[in-house]
């Protein structure tokens, strides 16, 4: 059995860098799926290993991230380049924002290797041609990473006759409700929905967490059924998005964080927010907690 | 009325003089070889980026060109996505794109009209990554969805009428698919993924215009992987004679009411690529 969390770090805003990867470390897991993490500050990571991370790149602070925390698995980084190059190398991956995702290969010590994929979804604002009243949008870049990660998900052989699947985790911050009902008209649900649809594609299941594993949030979130099974993993710290002054983790409301595997690897995985408020931890993203168990 | 030509030139040299020929005010192409560009240009065209392109990301390329003095032209900048900083701040001229191999932008104004954003779309087939089990050169969906990403930007309205964008070229899709999953033909035999890029041009307030039947020749013998009763209209033929519809036109729902769209595909009309051209007239 191997533990993974997958969290966004808020760059480590609140509490510092220090606390925020101390609590990671303190999680207890063997990999963690980071977003918007920020760089320790030395000596906070001993131990921990990376991968192929540039802090000093401007465009890309605040990066996603594989990180290796334990010696029960082995971690082979995938360098990102760009969509554009032709012949992709065993150790690379081709991405449209290497701002958006990080993707490894993890062996743990007695069961099978498999893909590991961080996932950050930004937001994208409009052109400064274009009219209308979205400022804001995730789901351009949330399709950019499910093309992204597509590339692992081949699930014949090379004959195209037999079906061997694939052994992909995808996890992290899709910026975004699941099953939204309302904000954007039917065509917004629609946009929405077609990012589950395009993942459940790939053949690669949903694993929420949905409640109950996870604390329900004391109202229904806006844009979403009252029977929504979705636990919040985010609370809005400026209530600039709910336009609520939400100040701590007991009024979250939203879930923003989300995981995914390949169908059949599915089944030996759960998922679960760490989202109680003793637990919810120093950033404005509670951690999710992975735990495959083969 | 303004009249458009969508075309995949197949790196071909001869299309270009069959586009002279024409009496088009805009080209949406795709596939340019690279070195085949008429240097120079007829008078009165203009393209996109020069023609000029980087050789050793691609042999093809997409662009958008000017064919007549009935339009202004004005060409958006590629910048690659990765690079835009946070706040997200990009020039009028710019838009952010995830593979410039794979689509050309522009403002087309035509005279005494309102402008339009023209996209010129390559769903290239791309590799499965090499650690992976699977076909290679199998799937052209995740550069369609890059696309779709890229274009997306300017619909910033829940109202598809508040838009005018006209999206077309060769998407390298069936519309209609209708394989099982996994059943072991073509691809992954998935067809969400092959239905996906239509679903969700549908959820951004892209009407669909084919073009469908009347608007152009079936071919005669329908691919088994596409459902019965199909419209669709043969676009591109192998060496072997086999047509599938590959080429596909969209546009803003609203702005689609004045568009009509039609396949050249007669065997005496259908031109010296592989893929025929499809005439888009917005009235």
């Amino acid at each position: 059995m191997i533990t993974v969390v997958s969290w966004n770090m808020d760059g480590g805003n609140r509490h510092g860098r220090d606390q925020t990867w101390r609590v990671l470390q303190e999680t207890g897991a063997d990999v963690a799926l980071l977003q918007d993490a920020a760089e320790p500050l030395p000596g906070i990571a001993d131990g921990v290993a990376l991968g192929p991370t540039s802090w000093d790149d401007p465009v890309r602070q605040r990066p996603p991230m594989v990180v290796k925390l334990s010696d029960r698995v082995e971690v082979e980084w995938f360098t990102p380049v760009t969509a554009e190059t032709s012949e992709i190398g065993a150790a690379e991956i081709a991405v449209s924002d290497r701002r958006t995702i990080a993707a490894a290969r993890v062996t743990p010590a007695d069961s099978a290797p498999f893909i590991a994929v961080s996932m950050y979804a930004r937001n994208v604002r409009k052109h400064p041609l274009a009219r209308g009243s979205i400022s804001v949008y995730p789901d351009a870049s949330m399709h950019r990473i499910v093309s992204d990660l597509s590339a692992f998900t081949a699930s014949l052989d090379r004959s195209g006759s037999r079906h061997v699947g694939h052994r992909v985790l995808a996890a992290g911050d899709m910026n975004t409700l699941y099953g939204l009902t309302s904000g954007g008209g039917r065509e917004g649900e629609r946009r929405n929905r077609i990012i589950w649809d395009r993942m459940a594609a790939l053949d690669l299941e949903f694993l929420g967490p949905q409640y109950p594993n996870g604390r329900l949030s004391a109202e229904t979130p806006k844009g979403v059924s009252v029977n929504t099974r979705n636990v919040p993993t985010h609370y809005d710290r400026d209530g600039a998005a709910s336009g609520v002054n939400v100040k701590t983790p007991l009024d979250a409301q939203r879930q923003l964080d989300y995981v995914f595997a390949s169908r059949g690897f599915h089944e030996s995985i759960r998922a679960r927010a760490l989202n109680g408020v003793e637990e919810w931890g120093p950033s404005d993203h509670c951690r999710i907690l992975i735990v495959i168990d083969e | 009325m303004i009249t458009v030509v969508n075309w995949n030139m197949g790196k071909r040299h001869e299309p270009w003089r069959d586009l002279l020929a024409m009496d088009a005010d805009i080209a949406l192409l795709q596939e340019i070889g690279i070195g085949q560009v008429p240097d120079p240009l007829p008078d009165g065209w203009e393209i996109g980026g020069n023609g000029h392109w980087a050789a050793d990301l691609s042999d093809r390329w997409p662009a958008i060109v000017k064919l007549s003095n009935n339009v202004d032209v004005e060409w958006f900048d590629p910048v690659p996505v990765a690079t835009v900083n946070r706040e997200w701040n990009i020039e009028d001229t710019e838009v952010p794109i995830s593979d410039a191999r794979t689509i050309a932008i522009a403002r087309v104004k035509p005279q005494g009209g309102e402008p339009f954003i023209a996209v010129s779309m390559y769903a290239r087939w791309l590799d499965y990554h090499p650690l992976t089990h699977g076909t290679s050169k199998c799937i052209s969906d995740n550069s369609m969805h890059r696309i779709i990403s890229d274009f997306s930007i300017f619909i910033r309205h829940h109202d598809p009428s508040a838009h005018r964008i006209l999206l077309a070229g060769d998407m390298n899709a069936f519309y209609g698919a209708i394989y099982e999953r996994g059943n072991g033909k073509k691809g992954d035999g998935k067809p969400y993924r092959e239905t996906s890029a239509f679903d969700r041009l549908g959820s951004l307030g892209m009407a669909f215009l084919g073009p469908q039947y009347p608007n152009g020749r079936q071919s005669e013998r329908v691919d088994d992987s596409i459902a019965a009763g199909t419209k669709n209209v043969a676009t591109y033929r192998t060496t072997r004679g086999k047509e599938n519809q590959l080429d596909y036109v969209f546009a803003s729902r609203g702005f689609h009411e004045s568009i009509r769209t039609c396949a050249l595909n007669g065997i005496d009309e259908w031109g010296s690529s592989d893929h025929c051209r499809i005439l888009i007239e917005i009235d």
